[in-house]
């Protein structure tokens, strides 16, 4: 066996030392004796029509334990353990075409094998929390399925989130920043808590893992920490993807599971020969367009008089853009970005390996923006057996994310979006509002190192035909260390950095350890011909811990010191603690009747460390009837050549937070420096979970012999005992909020999935997907406490300018709305009248808030075209959309409302709606101008892939070679006037679990990738 | 005949091969219901065992409440109240004219600015260290009046080695200070408990409403002050319950109680530069990594060796929105304690005692033990208006940073300066509210959480 030979920059040797030890552990692994030279079969996979090769498709021969996985250029090579001669039976797979069985003689190197293809396909399999694998046509809910290792050879996708992005209707990713390393908002099916987090649970290959969007030093302000624990898994390792929406589904996943679920499936090794893959990218991130994109500044150069508006002639102006430009300075950098991933796999009849690593370099538009990533992944079957198997999936990753600071952190948004007119001939500032984009570099440094083990061990056993049974044991260990430090620069001392240029550093060290134990067994036979059981039960134990260490200090003595312990004030240490566990049971049952009609019932008990003491255990039961309605005798339309029905009620859960309980005490510092306690949360002892109800029907057709494929949702999620937060009333002299279960949230909606080839002849072939979800949602109760309340008392303060509402959805924009006003010859706002909710006018004063909007999209979707020209020449393109959001534009809030006014409207007022003028004129207490609609539509991902010929990839001692030219987030249509429709504060008081606000959020970056793709 | 045979004979067989699935489904359901078994029995080894998590940051109050920790809970309280003094100071002092804020920080600017509406969110929710206000003194409010009941209910054996009564001293003593600094703050607030499961919600009430219970406070922890290490607790609550008689206009009884506070007497917030909640909030806000700055018009300009500052430098004169960099230097550092009460403050409270009580010789020496303090020689004058004058503007230089300031604003009407409408440095114009209407208003927090205050105000 001859290793690929690796030609590195030399410069990058050194970081390659995590991969290079994988490399090593490869070679061992691929040089297995059992690959020694038998009968071998080898031959080609091609598309049914256009002869286009199928890559990835799975080829095994029936009765043996051999199988192989078919190259970027279609080709396939089995070998057989033993010598063999005559006609074996090949059994062939590609999701998304219709399975292949055909018959080939041992030494045969030209076997063709034609797969047609369909855009339905029943019989796919997917995890369902029960033992192995369910076939789709069984279930009656709709699972999302994204086949990750063909979505990821196109270059365009970078992490898990842009690999969900646009790819399963009812999912939507919504990234915060611009910034690489940072995360993305995932709500599935809408937002379906007051309180809790909306976020589904990740799995990976049946563990469950970390699933934090926000995590880091708080490099945004109010506490927004920007960093996304999915960020961590190599899109480059993932097979596939498989989302389950909502509690119909989840119901098998118990408690927390009402968010959905998104499991991860990692590729794994099949019998054959090893099978090496290198993908070398290369590429840059870049902020386009800041010249059009930032405004120019206006100030008044003297301060006119009260009542007055600026006179003309002092109107002073600032594009600090194009200034910084034209004087050879650019704010922004374009970021080198390098990605290097090999990964092997291949295995015999007793033992299958995959074996990866990767390591990316990757650069923001901002000077201290970087990530810096090595990740691993072994996953190995050993098959002792025909009725056991072992496997263990282990993946590593060690990584750097270096921030800078924005959103209302300062950075280089923050003063470029203030820039200050009257300070362009401030040598130290440049006309930049705070610090210069250089001095930000230089102070602030926000840092997190993440060193994570995701690993598991699965035993599957089929003691007797009809029974199979596993258990599942897996940790996900993440040890985060979060720095935010400054070192003292005495130059800085008299600029806007004031004290902060003494110096200062924070550090938080955090473990989050996730734990599944997983047990189920599942016992499947025929009771008649024509009816056939399957009986499931299972135990599931999940613990997630938390522990943190941390530590502040301020000012060092001297530049250079950047230890905690060199700092000399403002000392402070601490630790926090926390666990949840949840334990569950559950019995499922299902009965199919001649193969196309499936009933299941199941019920699922809960209990979990952080129900209240008053509260027991739960139970969550959930029934599903599916019916493939073609395989009926009478079914005859012949149009119409696969249609199936489904439906699906189901329940799961949602815990309340970690010591949500009971009424607690933290540590402090008291006199003398003794210890003493504070008051922390005032707990509640009736919690319980909070308990979403889903019920989902829809259908899959298949149309013109599965050319079109149609799949139809509809769903409709209440959200009962949701709990809600209310602010403890400071009288009680307890902070924070107090958790009640009082609450029911109505979400509801459509996904529809259309995929077609519109044309295929000759040389060309295009293949076109459209996804589509909507999203109704609405606050039904807030309880009894309300309930006997007037309507338009019933609401609670989710968040700034948010409210949960009864009506209205969940964290809705409630403001003023200025109705009218008038301006009068100084530009000054007069008669300036509001809303009064009832149709009419009155004085602002006076006004209630008003519903201005929701904060997640009502509408989503994307169009994905494909075309393939000469079977090698691949171009594609996805945009999509998001639809029916308001954000608030907090750009516009602090340039035009703040820091005396920087905006056009401030000097030239008469040019404007004077319904705006009047709020911005208002000193902050009518902002519903800000109060954006955001939607947009996004040229998100292109690419152009070129699978090379044979011989050409001979040249690289390659049996397959490929080449892309990838883009993303390319261009953008809106209407929205703040900087960017996606950015917002990912966690704090300003993002978390419901608020959009957008302020000094970098934007999304552009990107073009070039990647080269060898096997071997 | 036959065929009825046949039928019989295949009905039999069928009935057999019903009869073999049934016990094969029998058997099998029964390897099921073993399993099921085995998974039960998970649920049977103590599932409270695997649900059991433990948080040592998080302490129960079930725990904690105990006659064990008696002094633990009271040194506790002391410590908030502490850290929510320093709050209220440097709050106070932005509303009032000792500080302005120089920071980019816009919810801060309400504070500075005059314009705090109900909805703002910093005075309500913000906790000590970010200078909040209602909360943290509610919080010390609360923690004091929750531990004295405790106190009260426990037995002096229970507690022991701890000083019962000198625990029940000191909690009336916060307890009651809390209720001056809300009194003199707000324009009204609520007075609610959290006492074992018992939860009860006060309604709204006036100023003078609770300095009368600050006053009733500060006479329990007279009376419990007994010890002989009590003295100056003792004399704290004392000169405490002289400002809360001040407040309510009882001059005659604010005298009685100023009259027995010695000379050089001090009751101290204590603070200390090893913790970040136990810094002085005046040195922490003002000296260390911010920008809250000293108002240069109103305070520099008075010259007075009690309000020095240090001079703003020369390479950074103004904070970015244009505040001049004068830093105080009263509190020298972040262990610089604060005081709370002290005999100037008694001197004063005599003389406008004296004053009001027509006794303007008597009310001269009290002010002018104090006015020798700050170089500007003694006040000659029969007129009781520049008399009041007088001991208005000694208290603003004497109490300079002290949490007096804000109160005397609304109790002498003080209109501040510069006026309503005046652009502020940060946005917009100065607000309204001044005088007596400069006290913070409820907080939207308390008037729509708590059940027992009316959503209108």
């Amino acid at each position: 066996m001859r290793l690929p030979s690796l030609h590195l920059h030399p410069s990058s040797r050194t970081r390659l030392r995590p991969t290079a030890l994988w490399v090593v552990t490869v070679a061992l692994l691929a040089s297995t004796p059992a690959l020694a030279q038998q009968g071998t079969i080898a031959g080609t996979v091609v598309t049914e029509g256009t002869n286009a090769p199928v890559a990835s498709a799975q080829v095994t021969v029936v009765g043996q334990n051999v199988g192989t996985i078919a190259d970027a250029a279609g080709r396939f090579r089995l070998t057989l353990p033993q010598q063999q001669s005559g006609e074996v039976e090949l059994d062939v797979r590609r999701i998304g075409y219709r399975q292949a069985r055909v018959r080939a003689q041992v030494g045969d190197e030209n076997v063709r094998v034609v797969l047609s293809e369909r855009s339905i396909d029943l019989e796919a399999v997917v995890t369902t929390g029960t033992v192995g694998a369910t076939a789709r046509k069984e279930l009656g809910n709709a699972v999302s399925r994204i086949d990750a290792a063909d979505e990821a050879s196109r270059g365009t996708v970078k992490s898990l989130q842009d690999l969900l992005n646009g790819r399963a209707a009812g999912v939507v990713i919504q990234p915060a920043s611009g910034a690489v390393g940072t995360g993305s908002r995932i709500r599935i099916r809408g937002a379906g808590s007051f309180a809790l987090r909306n976020e589904p649970l990740i799995y990976i290959d049946g563990i469950r893992t970390n699933n934090d969007p926000s995590s880091g030093p708080a490099n945004q302000a109010f506490g927004s920490r920007s960093i996304s624990r999915l960020n961590d898994i190599n899109p480059d390792d993932i097979e596939s993807i498989e989302i389950i929406k909502g509690p119909a589904a989840a119901t098998l996943y118990g408690t927390e599971a009402s968010s959905g679920v998104i499991q991860i499936i990692t590729k794994k090794g099949m019998s054959g020969r090893a099978r090496w893959n290198l993908n070398m990218k290369a590429g840059v991130n870049y902020l386009d367009d800041p010249e059009g994109r930032f405004w120019t500044n206006y100030q008044c150069s003297i301060t006119p008089p009260a009542g007055t508006n600026c006179p003309a002639a002092n109107v002073i102006t600032l594009d600090i853009v194009e200034r910084e430009k034209s004087a050879g300075r650019n704010i922004w950098q374009t970021g080198q970005m390098h990605d290097i991933d090999l990964n092997v796999s291949g295995g015999s009849q007793v033992f299958n390996y995959y074996v990866g690593g990767g390591i990316e370099n990757s650069e923001g538009a901002e000077a201290n923006n970087a990530v810096r990533r090595q990740s691993g992944r072994a996953n190995l079957t050993l098959l002792p057996s025909d009725k056991v198997s072992i496997g263990v999936n282990v993946g590593y990753v060690n990584g750097l994310t270096k921030l800078s600071p924005e959103a209302g952190y300062g950075g280089r948004v923050w003063t470029v979006v203030l820039a200050d007119p009257r300070a362009l001939s401030d040598p130290v500032r440049r006309g930049f509002h705070s610090g210069t984009p250089e001095q930000y570099d230089a102070l602030y440094h926000l840092e997190q190192r993440v060193d994570r083990v995701t690993g598991g061990i699965q035993l599957s056993h089929t003691p007797l035909p009809w029974l199979r049974h596993r258990l599942n044991l897996g940790l996900d260990r993440t040890a985060e260390e979060n720095r935010d430090w400054a070192p003292r620069i005495d130059a800085l001392r008299s600029t806007t950095f004031g004290g902060e240029a003494l110096g200062y550093i924070e550090i938080v060290n955090r473990r989050v350890m996730y734990t599944t134990a997983d047990y189920a067994a599942t016992g499947q036979w025929t009771l008649t011909p024509t009816l056939s059981t399957t009986t499931s039960v299972g135990a599931q134990y999940y613990r997630a811990s938390t522990d943190s260490l941390f530590g502040t200090g301020d000012v060092f003595p001297a530049p250079g010191l950047t230890a905690l312990n060199a700092t000399t004030t403002g000392r402070a240490t601490g630790e926090d603690r926390f666990a949840d566990a949840t334990l569950g049971f559950f019995v499922q049952q299902q009965v199919g009747w001649r193969d196309r009609l499936f009933l299941t019932a199941a019920v699922r008990a809960d209990d979990n460390s952080a129900f209240g003491q008053n509260f027991d255990r739960v139970y969550y039961p959930k029934f599903s009837a599916s019916w493939v309605l073609s395989e009926e005798p009478f079914f005859t339309l012949p149009f119409l050549t696969t249609f199936r029905l489904r439906a699906a009620y189901g329940e799961s859960g949602k815990q309340p937070a970690t010591y949500s309980a009971i009424r607690t005490y933290t540590p402090a510092t008291g006199p003398n420096d003794a210890a003493a306690v504070t008051a922390q949360f005032i707990g509640n002892p009736d919690l319980g979970p909070e308990r979403g109800k889903e019920i989902e029907a829809g259908f899959e057709a298949g149309l013109f012999n599965d050319r079109l494929g149609l799949e139809f949702t509809y769903y409709n999620k209440r959200t009962v005992s949701a709990i809600l937060d209310r602010e403890v009333p400071p009288s009680l002299g307890i902070p924070g909020t107090q958790p009640f279960n009082a609450g029911e949230i109505r979400n509801s909606g459509i996904e529809f999935l259309a995929r077609a080839k519109p044309f295929s002849r000759g040389f060309l072939e295009w293949d076109l997907s459209v996804s589509l979800a909507t999203n109704d949602n609405e606050v039904v109760s807030l309880g009894p406490a309300f309930d006997t309340l007037p309507l338009d008392r019933q609401w609670v303060t989710a968040a700034t300018a948010l409210r949960h509402q009864v009506g209205f959805p969940v964290g809705s924009w409630f403001e003023k709305r200025v109705v009218s006003a008038q301006l009068n010859a100084n530009g000054i706002a007069t008669n300036v009248m509001c809303d009064n909710g009832a149709g009419g006018a009155v004085a602002c004063a006076s006004a209630p808030l008003v519903y201005l909007g929701r904060t997640t999209p009502d509408l989503e979707g994307a169009v994905g075209n494909t075309f393939t020209l000469w079977n090698n020449l691949r171009l594609f393109a996805l945009v999509d959309f998001k639809n029916g959001y308001h954000k608030l534009d907090g750009n516009t809030r602090v340039r035009c409302a703040f820091f005396g006014g920087r905006c056009r409207e401030n000097v030239y007022p008469q040019e404007f709606d004077p319904r705006r003028i009047a709020a911005i004129q208002s000193s902050g207490t009518l902002i519903d101008y800000l109060i954006d609609e955001a939607s947009f539509a996004k040229l998100r991902e292109v690419s152009a892939t070129y699978t090379l010929p044979a011989v050409w990839a001979a040249y690289a001692r390659a049996s397959s070679a490929s080449i892309s030219l990838a883009g993303r987030n390319l261009k953008t249509w809106t209407d929205y006037g703040g900087l960017e429709p996606e950015a917002f504060f990912l966690g704090g008081t300003r993002g978390g679990s419901h608020s959009i606000w957008e302020q000094t959020v970098l934007p999304q970056l552009s990107q073009w990738v070039v990647s080269v793709n060898l096997g071997f | 005949m036959l065929r009825s045979h046949m039928e019989h004979s295949r009905l039999v067989m069928i009935y057999r091969h019903t009869d073999r699935r049934r016990r094969t489904a029998a058997a099998r359901t029964g390897v099921l219901l073993a399993l099921a078994a085995m998974v039960g029995s998970l649920a049977a080894c103590d599932p409270d065992e695997l649900l059991n998590v433990d948080s040592p940051s998080r302490i129960p109050a079930e725990i904690l409440e105990s006659p064990g920790n008696a002094e633990l809970m009271v040194n506790s309280a002391i410590a908030d109240f502490e850290c929510a003094a320093g709050a209220y100071f440097v709050v106070s002092g932005l509303i009032g004219e000792e500080l302005k804020d120089g920071l980019q920080t816009a919810d801060r600017y309400p504070y500075d600015q005059r314009s705090l509406t109900p909805a703002d969110r910093r005075y309500q929710a913000f906790d000590c260290q970010s200078i909040g206000t209602y909360l943290p003194l509610q919080t010390a409010r609360a923690s004091s009046d929750r531990v004295l009941r405790y106190l009260e209910g426990w037995s002096d054996a229970e507690v022991a080695p701890f000083n019962r009564n000198s625990g029940i001293a000191r909690m009336a003593l916060i307890g009651g200070y809390s209720r001056i600094y809300l009194g003199e703050g707000f324009c009204s607030m609520a007075i609610s408990s959290v006492f074992g499961s018992e939860v009860t919600y006060g309604g709204e009430i006036s100023r003078d409403s609770v300095f009368g219970q600050a006053e009733a406070k500060f006479t329990q922890a007279i009376l419990a002050a007994t010890a002989p290490g009590d003295s100056l607790v003792r004399r704290a609550a004392l000169l405490g319950r002289a400002r809360a008689r001040l407040n309510q206009r009882d001059f005659a009884g604010a005298k009685a109680d100023a009259g027995l506070i010695p000379p050089g007497f001090v009751y101290n917030a204590t603070a200390s530069a090893t913790n970040s909640r136990r810094e002085n909030r005046i040195w922490a806000q003002n000296n260390s990594n911010t920008d809250a700055t000293l108002v240069d018009t109103l305070y520099v300009a008075r010259n007075d060796p009690r309000i020095v500052v240090t001079p703003p430098p020369a390479n950074g004169p103004r904070t970015v929105t244009g505040v001049p960099r004068y830093r105080q230097t009263k509190f020298a550092s972040a262990s610089t304690p604060m005081p709370i009460a002290r005999y100037e403050e008694a001197q004063l409270i005599l003389a406008e005692a004296e004053i009001e009580g027509g006794t303007a010789a008597q009310a001269l020496i009290h002010l002018n033990n104090v006015r020798s303090r700050g170089n500007q020689g003694p006040l000659v004058s029969v007129d009781p208006a520049t008399i009041r004058a007088a001991i208005i503007e000694e208290r603003r230089r004497e109490l300079f940073l002290e949490g007096h300031h804000l109160g005397d604003i609304i109790r002498y009407n003080i209109q501040l300066q510069p006026p309503a409408g005046t652009p502020y440095h940060g946005s917009g114009t100065y607000g309204t509210r001044t005088g007596t209407t400069a006290c913070m208003p409820l907080p939207n927090n308390e008037r729509l959480n708590n059940p027992n205050v009316s959503d209108n105000p």
